[in-house]
């Protein structure tokens, strides 16, 4: 990460960022990237989160960033699904009977 | 099989041999309430034909959730028979506050979680060079490549395999909360409950692991392979971030 990156959705760190903006800083892309998930979560406040939208809207690396964000969390969830992957949830004979004998086996010293 | 857990020599004595090997995840009506207290009932009087239900019946989710979390076949068919064995060992604490399937994902999730632990696995690890980079004032200096061709440019199966392997490339800390949060669906809280850290931490190694995965991905799904990945800045860290507990 690049130096004297804040950790995002800190109360701290998004408390500094507004002091900043307020202070008449701009809005830049690693504060845009850095906060991106508590913007989208709707958890920042309405006065940065327009700031947000203003620097989305002339900002073509950001708005493609946010896309590419957006489609990373549908591919994760599209792919790791059982649907996708059948053989996921296969499960052989031998755990189950394995599985069986173990609390069968437990139940007896019990 | 290699595994000390799993030791049945064969047709356990009192309980009906599954042939299971076609097993996907259930796709059977969600019980009702009473179909609920009935089957933990039967459970809690050691009730062999219920424990077989319930391994029937839930096995397969649990073990698809185990495969996920440990990449390790043999550690997640063993997670999954501890989460069975704690589980049945515990039916008198189960309260009926959710699904018994609910209380068992729970569970499984929390064998994994104990797995990767002693394996010392979920040691924190940087995220240096899987996350952007931009110029000293905080700038991305080139576009950054749009990934809109990607449903046609890639077969899907293909696709899914290439995310599969780069969430497998992600430091274990950030891998477990991507899994929870955005694959798993549980909540911050619960997450957090899970990892034994804050909801704050969670969400910042979220979004981290996020970053580092759209990282991975971006040579293989961008439009334009051949261009320079964007942001092509990157500022050395002069030293190391400071993070936040469990971040």
């Amino acid at each position: 990460m690049s130096r004297g990156s804040p950790d995002p959705q800190s109360a701290q760190s998004t408390a500094d960022m507004l002091a900043r903006l307020k202070a008449g800083d701009k809005l830049c892309c690693r504060d845009f990237s850095e906060f991106l998930m508590a913007y989208l979560d709707g958890e920042l406040g309405c006065d940065v989160a327009c700031r947000f939208d203003q620097h989305l809207a002339k900002c073509p690396p950001c708005k493609t960033y946010v896309e590419t964000y957006r489609a990373t969390v549908q591919l994760a969830k599209e792919s790791c699904c059982p649907k996708a992957n059948p053989q996921l949830g296969k499960m052989p004979a031998e755990l189950v009977n394995a599985i069986l004998h173990a609390v069968t086996s437990e139940k007896k010293c019990q | 099989m290699s595994s000390v857990l799993r030791t049945a020599p064969g047709p356990v004595p009192g309980a009906t041999v599954f042939a299971l090997s076609e097993n996907t995840p259930s796709s059977q009506p969600a019980p009702t309430a009473a179909d609920e207290r009935e089957l933990v009932e039967r459970l809690r009087r050691g009730d062999n034909a219920a424990y077989e239900q319930v391994v029937r019946d839930n096995g397969p989710r649990m073990l698809a959730v185990a495969r996920r979390i440990l990449t390790d076949e043999s550690d997640a068919q063993d997670a999954v028979q501890e989460a069975f064995l704690s589980a049945f060992r515990n039916i008198a604490k189960f309260e009926g506050g959710s699904l018994v399937s609910t209380w068992l994902h729970r569970i499984t999730v929390n064998a994994c979680l104990m797995r990767l632990r002693k394996k010392r696995r979920l040691d924190e690890v940087s995220l240096e060079g899987m996350l952007p980079g931009f110029s000293p004032d905080g700038y991305v200096t080139k576009p950054t490549d749009t990934w809109t061709d990607r449903p046609t440019s890639m077969e899907q199966a293909e696709l899914r395999a290439t995310v599969r392997t780069a969430i497998d490339k992600l430091p274990e800390h950030y891998r477990i909360v991507l899994i929870l949060r955005d694959i798993e669906g549980m909540d911050t809280a619960q997450t957090a409950s899970l990892l034994e850290t804050t909801e704050a931490a969670v969400k910042i190694r979220l979004h981290r692991a996020r970053q580092a995965l759209r990282e991975l991905l971006d040579p293989s799904l961008r439009d334009h392979p051949d261009a320079p990945a964007a942001p092509s800045v990157r500022v050395p860290a002069s030293k190391p971030r400071s993070q936040s507990p469990g971040a």
